[in-house]
C-alpha cells in the first residue's frame, strides 16, 4: 500500500471514528428569551432608567354623596417631572380624558380625579411620568372612611383577592380598569364557603378600552368570598371596593388585588388585643391542597406559645385564620408570615377590625410577598394630622437595625426629628408615630440597613375615627 | 535520383509534433520511406522536446527539427513554414504527428494534383490499428460549417471511395497544398489552434478558385486521438467556436444574413435536442459559439475585409460545393455523426441518445419532477427563504438600480446583487415569475446534479459520474433543505460542485486511461486559465449574491482540497493551483458583487453573512449532522451507510480514482468536524447554518461513491479475488442504501414542505389601506422570522417588512443601520419595561403591526411548536399602544394604535412633536391621527398629491436623497422625531416626493454590468480578436531552406 494511501485512509478513518466518539446524548438547545420581566407583583418603586414610567391606579369612587378620590404623585428627584394623567370612567360611552401634568422637584402633587371626569361610579387613573422616577398612590374617599392604596406598576392578565364580604348587605364590588385602547375580555369567578362559582354572566365579560367597569359578584350574605379574575384578551387592573355594613365589619376599603400567586406573604401590622379582631383569609388558588405555616414575628416565644400554627387549605378554597384561636399569642403588635412549600399557590389578606370611637372600623390589606422586603419604603400619601402608631415596621432580617423616617420637603428628603434612628430588633415590629408637623401632607421615606416591611395605619378622613391600613411602596 | 530530384517539384513535409507516444517511430518511418524524389521534412516540435530531435534525425536523416515555444496549436505552428521555407515553387504537405504515410503517398498526391490542377489534395486516411477500415476520404461541409464525414464509422475500405473526387475539405492530418496558394491564403487561420483549421483553409481555397481533391490512391494511417492526448482542451467549445467563426467570416455577404438566422434557429433547436440526448455540452458549446459572435463583430468585420481581396469565385458557386441542408441533421438521421469525435470514445448521437447516461439523466429529471409534482402544480410555498419574486422583473431591476435599499426601514445602500440577477432571470423567463420561482428552487437540485456530473469527469467513468449525480440529489441534504426553505444553502448545494470542477480544471486534474498508478495533470495556461477563472468567479459571484457565506466556504473548500491533493503525492503546484483557483474565485466573486458586497464587511456584517448567532448550541446530535437530518425529511439515518464508501474508495481506488477518493474523504471529515464543532459552539467564530457547512460533506460523499464505482470497474473487477471485491460490493450496497432517503422524500411530491405557511396567512393584514402604507415589525424566535433581520437577544431577532407582502428582497441580511438601531432600542425598551409607550417609539417608522411568529410550518409546526421567546408576549402586552389583534394560531399580531403612515401630513401636535428628538419626548407625544398621503407609492417612482399647509412626514431614516417639491419648488427636509424625515409645507399646494438616485449609483451599476458582461464573455470563451492574422505563436527566426531553385542554390 502506498504511504499516501495509508496516511489518508488513516486520517479519514480516525476523523470518522472521532466524530463517533464525539457523539453525545446531552443535546442542549437554549430557549429563546426576549425579556426577564419576572412575575407581576404588588406595587413597588422601580429603580433604573426609564423612558416613561406608568402607574395604574385601581380606581376610586366618584359621583355624589361625598365619594371621590385623589391620585397623589411624589417626585423625590431634583428636577421637575413632566407626565400625563389619563382618567378613565365607569360610565358607559364616556371616553378617557388625558392631561399633561408637571410635578415640581421634591414635591407631591395631588390630583382630584373628579376634576377631570364626572358622572361616573368609579374613576381610574393612569399616570405616566416622563423619564421615570416618582411614585404614585391613590386615596379613595368615602363617607364610610378613606382608603389608601398604591397604584400598580403594570396591568395584568390575572388578579386574585382572598377576602370578600357581603353579610348584612355589605357591598362587594370589583373595579376593573382596562387602560388599553382595545376591549379586554375577562372571566371572573369566586369562591365562597360552598365552593367555587363561575357565573356565566361573568365569563367573557367585556371591558371596553380605556374604561372602568364595576362588577358585582352577586354573592349575597357571604362572609367569605375570594375572587379570581383572568383575562382571555388584553390586560386589566382590578381593585376591590368593600363597603361594610354589618356582620362584624364596618367602614370602607378599596384594595388593589394581587396579580400573582405566591408562596409566602408578610404582614407587619398584626395586633392581638381584646378589642381587635384580626383575621387572615388564605385562598389556595392552586389545584392541590396546600399546607400553610403561620409564624408570628416580633413576639417572644414562650412555652405556652409554640408559634407553630399550620393550616390546610383545600384546592380552590379559602380558609379563615383568626389569630384569636392561637393559644397564648402574646398581646400587642406582631407581624405574621404565611408560608407554604407549594410555590405560587396562595393569596393571603388580612382583615382587621379595630375600635373606632364608639364603633369599629375594618381594614383589609393584601399581604406582601417576600420579594418586596426592602431597605427603603416610600409613600406618597402620609398623614395630614398627628397620629400615633401611624407606621408599623417589621424587620424581615435576622439582624437588629435602626429605622429612619424622612420627609420630602423643598430640600429633598429630610429625616423627621426624633425618627432618625429608631431601634428595631431582628424580626421585630415597631410602630412609628407621625406627629411632627413636617410630615403632614407630604411624602415619606423609611430607610434601614436591614430589609423591612412597612405598613401604614392612617386615619380614615376628617371627622372619622379609626384607621385604614395599607402597605407603603417598597423601594 | 539526382535527375529526378531536379525534375520533381520540391515538397516540404511539415509535421507538427507534440509530445508523441511510442507510435511516433512508425510515423517517422513512413516519412523516411517516401519514394518522392524531392521531399524535405520540417518537424515543428511544441511542448517538451526531450530527445525528440535525435529520434527524428536517426530515422529521417535529412529532416529539419525546430522547436516552437509553448503550444500554440496545430495551425499557428504549421504556419511557421511560411517563414522557415522561402519560395513558392513547390508544395507543403502538412502532417499530424500521428499519421503514417504509405511510401508512395506523397508521390500519388503530387501526381494527382498536377493531373487535376488542384490546389489542395489529401490522401485516404485509414484507421491506425485497422488499416482496412476507412477513417476519412475528405469532408463534405454544409453552409453552417458542419462536417459530413462521407464515410460511415467503422466502414470497411472496399475501394468504394477510391475515385478521385472534389471534396469541400480535407482533414489537416495530411493535406498537400501548393506553396503559392498557401502563402496567398496566409496559411491556416492564425486564430484556430485546434479543430476547424482544415475546413477554414479549404473553404478559403474554394473562395480563391482552387480545387480541393481527395486522392484515395494515396493512403495513410491515422491515430486521431487528440481528445485523449489533450484532455485539458475544451474540444466541444473550440470546435463549435471555430466552426461558427468560419461561417460568419467566409460566407458571402448576400447569403450571410439568412445563414445567420438559419444558424441561430438550428443551434437553438440543437441545444434543446441535446438536453435530451446526452449531448448537452455540445449543444451548449454551439449555442455559446453563436452568441459569442456578437462580441467578435469587430474581428469578423476585419477578417472579412482582409479576405475580400481573395474572393475570386462567386459565393453561390462555393455554396454549390457545400452539402445541402444540415449535415448534422442528415447525419443524425443516417445514424452517423457529423464528424467522429477524434477517437474520444464518444459514440454517434443516435447511439448515445438511447444509452445509459441519457436514461439515467432522464431518471434524475423524473425523480426531481415527481418529487416536486405538487410544487410544479401549485408553486413553491412561501416560507423560510422561499419568498416570492413579485410580479415584475423590471421592478426588481429598477429597484436594483435605484440606490434605495428598502430592507428594514430603508437606507441609501447597495441593493443585493441577487435581486438584479432575479430581475434578469425574470426578463429571460418572459416575466413568468411564478414559474421562475419554482424553477429557482426545484431546479437547483438539477443544477447540483449536473455540476456533480461534470465534477466527476475527473473520476473518469461514466457510470461513476451517474452514480455521483444521482446520489448527490438523493442524499437527505437537499430534501431537508427544501423542507426547511433554505434557499441559500440550496444555492450552495447547486454551486459547489461547479466551483470545484472549475478548480479541478484550473489545476489541470484530468482523468486519463493510463493513470492506474498516479493521477496525471495537464496544466492549463494562457487564455484557458483566464476562462476557467472567469467561470469560477461567475459561479462564486452568483452564489455569493444569494448566499454571502459562500465567499467563506469556497476558500475553505479549496484549502481542504489542496491539502488533500498534496497528501495524494501530487506536486505542490497542482495543489497550489487548486487553492488559488478557489480563493481567486471567491475574491473575484466578491468584487463582481460590489458594491453590495461591501455591506458584508461593515459592523455586524458577520451576522449578515452567517446569520444571527444561535442560542447556545444548535442542539443537533452528531448523528443528525452526519446524516443531514436537519429538516423535516425522513429516514435520513440511512445516509450513515454512505460513510463506508468514503473509506472504501481510499482503499480501492488508483490513479484519478484515488485522488478523488482522497479529496472526497478529506472534505467529508473536515467539514463534518466543522459542523459538529460549530453545533457545539466550540469554534471561536460562528459558522453559517449547518445546511451550508454540510454541503461539502455531501460533495465528498458523492465523490467517494463515484470513486468506489469507478475503482470497482477499473481497479478491482477482473483482479485476483481478495478483500477488494467484497469491500467494493459492500460499498456498492452502502451507496444504494444511502439513496433511500431521497427516494422516500419523493413520495410527498413536495419534499415535506408545509402546505400552509405563515406567510399565506398574512392576507389578513390590509393591503394598501386607506389609513396609509405601513410596516410590520417581526420579533420572535430567529428561526421563525420570515425575513432576515437583526439579532436582538439569545435566540431572538427582529425584522421590518413593508405591508402585507413579503418578497424575496427580505431574505438578504444586512448589518444594522441607523433605523434598525432605533427599532432595536424600542424593543429593548419593551423588554426592560422602561416604557409602556414603545408603540410611539415605533410610530415614526410606520410600524403598524408587530407580529410574533409561532408556527411557520417548517421549523415550528402545529404538532411541535417552538416555545415563544420568554417574556415576549408579556412585554408586548404591557404596552399601552399595542392592541392584540385576532390572528391565526401561526402568529400573534399586535396593532400599534400610535402608528404614523409611511407618508402623511402630521397633526398639529404631531408636527410640534416632530421637532423634538429623544425617546422620552416621543413616548409622551400623542402623534397619532396623521393624514395618510400617497398611499401605495414607493421609492421607484415619484408621487404627487395636494396637501394643506403643514408638515409632511416620511417614515424613513433622514436621507437627503429624498426630496419634496411644492408646486415645483424644492422644500427643505429636516429630521423628524430625531430619526425620520419631515418637510414643512408653508402653503397649500401639490407636493411631489421622490427618491433621487445618485449619479455615482448609476455609474456603479453601469460599470458593474459591463464587468459582468466581460467576465461572462471570457467565461463563455468569447475572445475579442482584433485580427486573426495578428496571432504570432511561433518564434522562429531564420528560414531553413527555399523552394526556389535559385535561392536554394545561393543558400
Amino acid at each position: 500500500m502506498k504511504p499516501q494511501r495509508a496516511v489518508l485512509a488513516g486520517v479519514v478513518v480516525l476523523g470518522l471514528v472521532g466524530l463517533g466518539l464525539a457523539a453525545r446524548n446531552d443535546v442542549v438547545e437554549g430557549d429563546a428569551s426576549f425579556a426577564s420581566l419576572g412575575v407581576p407583583t404588588m406595587p413597588f418603586v422601580p429603580t433604573g432608567s426609564f423612558i416613561t414610567s406608568s402607574w395604574f391606579c385601581g380606581g376610586v369612587p366618584a359621583g355624589e354623596g361625598g365619594v371621590g378620590g385623589d391620585v397623589v404623585i411624589a417626585n423625590p428627584s431634583d428636577t421637575p417631572k413632566q407626565g400625563r394623567i389619563t382618567v378613565m370612567s365607569s360610565a358607559e360611552g364616556v371616553g378617557a380624558v388625558s392631561r399633561p401634568i408637571t410635578i415640581d422637584a421634591r414635591s407631591v402633587s395631588s390630583i382630584d380625579l373628579r376634576t377631570l371626569q364626572s358622572d361616573a361610579a368609579f374613576l381610574s387613573a393612569l399616570v405616566e411620568i416622563e423619564g421615570g422616577g416618582g411614585f404614585v398612590e391613590q386615596i379613595a374617599r368615602h363617607p364610610a372612611g378613606d382608603s389608601v392604596s398604591a397604584c400598580a406598576n403594570a396591568a395584568s392578565s390575572n388578579w386574585w383577592f382572598a377576602d370578600g364580604f357581603s353579610l348584612d348587605d355589605s357591598i362587594e364590588q370589583l373595579v376593573v380598569t382596562n387602560p388599553y385602547p382595545d376591549a379586554a375580555i375577562v372571566d371572573i369567578g369566586f369562591v365562597t364557603k360552598d365552593g367555587e362559582r363561575n357565573p356565566s354572566r361573568l365569563q367573557g365579560f367585556p371591558i371596553p378600552g380605556r374604561s372602568v367597569r364595576v362588577v358585582e359578584l352577586g354573592a349575597r350574605d357571604e362572609a367569605l368570598i375570594a375572587a379570581r379574575i383572568e383575562t382571555t384578551r388584553g390586560r386589566v387592573v382590578v381593585a376591590r371596593a368593600q363597603h361594610y355594613l354589618g356582620g362584624g365589619r364596618l367602614g370602607y376599603s378599596l384594595t388593589l388585588g394581587t396579580p400573582s400567586l405566591a408562596d409566602q406573604y408578610y404582614f407587619a401590622d398584626g395586633d392581638n388585643s381584646a378589642e381587635v379582631a384580626e383575621q387572615y383569609q388564605v385562598f389556595n388558588a392552586s389545584d392541590q391542597e396546600v399546607t400553610v405555616d403561620v409564624r408570628f414575628l416580633g413576639t417572644a416565644p414562650s412555652e405556652a406559645f409554640l408559634n407553630d400554627t399550620q393550616l390546610s387549605v383545600p384546592a380552590g378554597r379559602v380558609v379563615t385564620f383568626d389569630t384569636s384561636t392561637v393559644d397564648a399569642l402574646p398581646e400587642g403588635r406582631h407581624g405574621v408570615v404565611f408560608s407554604t412549600f407549594s410555590t405560587r399557590s396562595i393569596v393571603v389578606e388580612r382583615v382587621i377590625t379595630r375600635p373606632a370611637g364608639s364603633s369599629v372600623a375594618t381594614s383589609v390589606v393584601m399581604g406582601a410577598p417576600p420579594g418586596l422586603a426592602n431597605t427603603r419604603w416610600s409613600m406618597a400619601i402620609g398623614t395630614d394630622e398627628a397620629l400615633d402608631e401611624a407606621l408599623v415596621v417589621l424587620n424581615a432580617d435576622s439582624l437588629a437595625t435602626t429605622v429612619q423616617v424622612s420627609t420630602l420637603g423643598p430640600g429633598g428628603l429630610v429625616p423627621v426629628p426624633g425618627l432618625e434612628a429608631l431601634p428595631l430588633a431582628a424580626g421585630g415590629v415597631i410602630t412609628v408615630p407621625l406627629t411632627d408637623p413636617s410630615v403632614f401632607g407630604t411624602a415619606l421615606v423609611i430607610t434601614s440597613e436591614q430589609r423591612l416591611f412597612v405598613e401604614r395605619s392612617l386615619g380614615r378622613g376628617a371627622d372619622r375615627s379609626g384607621r385604614s391600613g395599607s402597605f407603603a411602596l417598597s423601594g | 535520383m539526382e535527375a529526378a530530384d531536379q525534375i520533381a517539384p520540391p515538397v516540404v513535409a511539415v509535421m507538427v509534433v507534440h509530445e508523441p507516444g511510442d507510435w511516433f517511430d512508425a510515423v517517422l518511418d513512413g516519412l523516411a520511406k517516401q519514394d518522392y524524389p524531392n521531399l524535405r521534412s520540417l518537424l515543428l516540435v511544441t511542448g517538451e522536446p526531450g530527445d525528440l530531435a535525435d529520434q527524428v534525425r536517426a530515422r529521417v536523416p535529412n529532416s529539419f527539427v525546430r522547436s516552437v515555444d509553448g503550444n500554440p496549436g496545430f495551425g499557428p505552428t504549421a504556419n511557421e513554414v511560411l517563414r522557415l521555407v522561402e519560395g513558392d515553387n513547390g508544395f507543403f504537405c502538412f502532417l499530424h504527428d500521428d499519421v503514417a504515410l504509405e511510401p508512395d503517398a506523397i508521390r500519388m498526391l503530387i501526381e494527382e494534383l498536377y493531373r487535376s490542377n488542384a490546389g489542395i489534395v489529401g490522401p485516404k486516411l485509414l484507421e491506425w490499428n485497422e488499416p482496412t477500415v476507412l477513417q476519412h476520404v475528405g469532408f463534405g461541409v454544409d453552409r453552417f460549417g458542419e462536417v459530413d464525414p462521407l464515410v460511415e464509422p467503422g466502414e470497411t475500405d472496399q475501394e468504394q471511395h477510391d475515385a478521385v473526387r472534389d471534396v469541400f475539405a480535407l482533414p489537416s492530418a495530411c493535406l498537400l497544398v501548393r506553396a503559392d496558394l498557401f502563402r496567398a491564403l496566409d496559411g491556416f487561420a492564425a486564430g484556430i489552434d485546434f479543430h476547424g483549421e482544415d475546413v477554414d483553409l479549404c473553404w478559403r481555397a474554394h473562395l480563391g478558385g482552387a480545387r480541393v481533391v481527395v486522392v484515395p490512391s494515396a493512403r495513410a494511417r491515422h491515430r486521431e486521438r487528440l481528445v485523449e492526448r489533450r484532455p485539458d482542451l475544451a474540444h466541444h467549445t473550440t470546435r463549435e467556436r471555430h466552426r461558427v467563426d468560419a461561417v460568419t467570416t467566409l460566407t458571402g455577404a448576400r447569403r450571410l444574413p439568412l445563414v445567420i438566422v438559419q444558424l441561430a434557429v438550428l443551434t437553438l433547436g440543437e441545444f434543446v435536442v441535446s438536453l435530451f440526448t446526452g449531448q448537452a455540452r455540445r449543444g451548449w458549446a454551439a449555442l455559446r459559439a453563436v452568441v459569442g459572435q456578437l462580441a467578435n463583430l469587430p474581428a469578423i468585420v476585419a477578417r472579412r475585409r482582409r479576405l475580400a481581396a481573395g474572393r475570386s469565385v462567386p459565393d453561390n458557386e462555393v455554396a454549390g460545393l457545400q452539402v445541402r441542408g444540415s449535415a448534422r441533421f442528415t447525419t443524425y438521421l443516417r445514424a452517423r455523426d457529423a464528424r467522429p469525435d477524434q477517437r474520444s470514445g464518444n459514440r454517434p448521437w443516435r447511439e448515445r441518445a438511447g444509452a445509459g447516461s441519457g436514461l439515467a439523466w432522464l431518471a434524475i429529471v423524473l425523480v426531481v419532477v415527481v418529487g416536486s409534482r405538487h410544487l410544479i402544480g401549485s408553486g413553491v410555498p412561501r416560507f423560510g427563504e422561499f419568498l416570492g419574486f413579485g410580479s415584475s422583473p423590471m421592478e426588481l431591476l429598477r429597484s436594483y438600480a435605484n440606490g434605495w435599499n428598502p430592507h428594514g426601514v430603508g437606507a441609501t445602500a447597495s441593493v443585493p446583487v441577487g435581486l438584479g440577477l432575479i430581475g434578469l432571470a425574470g426578463l429571460a423567463s418572459g416575466a413568468r415569475m411564478g414559474l421562475l420561482h419554482t424553477m429557482s428552487v426545484v431546479g437547483l437540485l438539477l443544477v447540483g446534479a449536473v455540476g456533480m456530473w461534470r465534477l466527476c469527469r475527473g473520476v473518469g467513468s461514466t457510470r461513476a459520474r451517474l452514480v455521483a449525480a444521482v446520489l448527490y440529489v438523493a442524499l437527505p441534504l437537499p430534501g431537508q433543505l427544501l423542507s426547511m426553505g433554505r434557499w441559500g444553502a440550496l444555492a450552495v448545494f447547486a454551486a459547489l460542485p461547479w466551483s470545484i470542477d472549475s478548480m479541478r480544471r484550473f489545476a489541470g486534474i484530468e482523468p486519463t486511461a493510463d493513470d492506474a498508478e498516479a493521477e496525471r495533470r495537464f496544466p492549463v495556461d494562457g487564455w484557458a486559465q483566464w476562462r476557467l477563472l472567469a467561470g469560477a468567479s461567475l459561479i462564486a459571484a452568483v452564489t455569493i449574491a444569494f448566499e454571502p457565506s459562500y465567499w467563506l466556504l469556497l476558500p475553505a473548500v479549496a484549502l481542504v482540497l489542496g491539502v488533500a491533493t498534496l497528501a495524494t503525492g501530487a506536486p505542490l503546484w497542482a495543489a497550489a493551483r487548486l487553492v488559488l483557483a478557489g480563493w481567486a474565485a471567491a475574491a473575484a466573486g466578491l468584487l463582481l458583487d460590489l458594491p453590495w458586497s461591501t455591506e458584508l464587511f461593515r459592523d455586524g456584517g458577520w451576522a449578515a453573512i452567517v446569520g444571527p448567532p444561535p442560542n447556545g448550541s444548535r442542539g443537533r446530535s452528531v448523528l443528525e449532522l452526519l446524516t443531514f437530518d436537519i429538516g423535516n425529511g425522513r429516514a435520513a439515518v440511512l445516509a450513515v451507510a454512505l460513510y463506508l464508501p468514503v473509506v472504501g474508495a481510499l482503499l480501492l481506488g488508483r490513479g484519478s480514482r484515488f485522488g478523488w477518493a482522497a479529496r472526497g474523504g478529506v472534505l467529508v471529515v473536515a467539514f463534518a468536524w466543522l459542523a459538529v464543532l460549530d453545533d457545539r459552539g466550540s469554534l471561536p467564530l460562528q459558522l453559517p447554518e449547518p445546511g451550508i457547512v454540510l454541503v461539502p460533506v455531501a460533495v465528498g460523499l458523492a465523490l467517494a461513491a463515484a470513486s468506489v464505482v469507478a475503482a470497482f470497474s477499473a481497479d478491482v473487477r477482473g483482479g485476483d479475488f481478495g478483500w477488494r471485491q467484497p469491500l467494493g460490493l459492500l460499498c456498492g450496497v452502502a451507496v444504494v442504501a444511502g439513496m433511500v432517503p431521497g427516494v422516500i422524500a419523493v413520495q410527498t411530491g413536495r419534499w415535506d414542505m408545509p402546505s400552509t405557511t405563515m406567510i399565506d396567512l398574512l392576507g389578513q393584514l390590509p393591503e394598501q389601506p386607506a389609513e396609509g402604507d405601513y410596516r410590520v415589525l417581526w420579533v420572535g424566535d430567529q428561526r421563525l422570522l420570515p425575513a432576515t433581520g437583526q439579532p436582538y437577544g439569545p435566540g431572538v431577532a427582529y425584522a421590518i417588512t413593508a405591508g402585507s407582502t413579503l418578497l424575496v428582497d427580505q431574505t438578504w441580511g444586512t448589518p444594522a443601520r441607523v433605523g434598525d438601531a432605533e427599532i432595536g432600542a424600542a424593543l429593548r425598551a419593551i423588554a426592560t419595561g422602561s416604557t409602556t409607550r414603545a408603540g410611539r417609539l415605533l410610530a415614526p417608522f410606520a410600524v403598524r403591526y408587530i407580529i410574533v411568529p409561532v408556527v411557520d410550518g417548517a421549523v415550528s409546526t402545529n404538532a411541535a411548536p417552538l416555545p415563544l421567546p420568554a417574556g415576549l408576549l408579556d412585554a408586548l402586552g404591557d404596552q399601552l399602544d399595542l392592541a392584540e389583534a385576532y390572528s391565526p394560531p401561526s402568529f400573534v399580531v399586535f396593532e400599534n394604535r400610535a402608528w404614523l403612515p409611511m407618508r402623511s401630513v402630521l397633526t398639529a401636535d404631531g408636527a410640534a412633536a416632530s421637532r423634538t428628538a429623544g425617546a422620552e419626548s416621543l413616548a409622551q407625544a400623542d402623534i397619532a391621527g396623521a393624514t395618510p398621503i400617497m398611499v401605495g407609492a414607493d421609492h421607484l417612482a415619484e408621487a404627487s398629491v395636494g396637501v394643506p399647509a403643514g408638515t409632511v412626514h416620511l417614515g424613513v431614516p433622514f436621507d437627503r436623497n429624498w426630496t419634496v417639491r411644492l408646486d415645483g419648488t424644492s422644500v427643505d427636509s429636516r429630521p423628524a422625531f430625531g430619526s425620520t424625515m419631515a418637510f414643512d409645507i408653508a402653503t397649500q399646494g401639490t407636493v411631489t416626493m421622490r427618491y433621487e438616485t445618485s449619479v455615482v449609483r448609476r455609474l456603479l451599476v453601469l460599470v458593474q454590468a459591463l464587468v459582468w458582461l466581460v467576465v461572462l464573455g471570457v467565461a463563455a470563451g468569447v475572445r475579442v480578436r482584433r485580427s486573426r492574422g495578428r496571432v504570432e505563436p511561433a518564434r522562429l527566426a531564420q528560414p531553413v531552406f527555399s523552394l526556389d531553385p535559385v535561392l536554394e542554390a545561393q543558400s
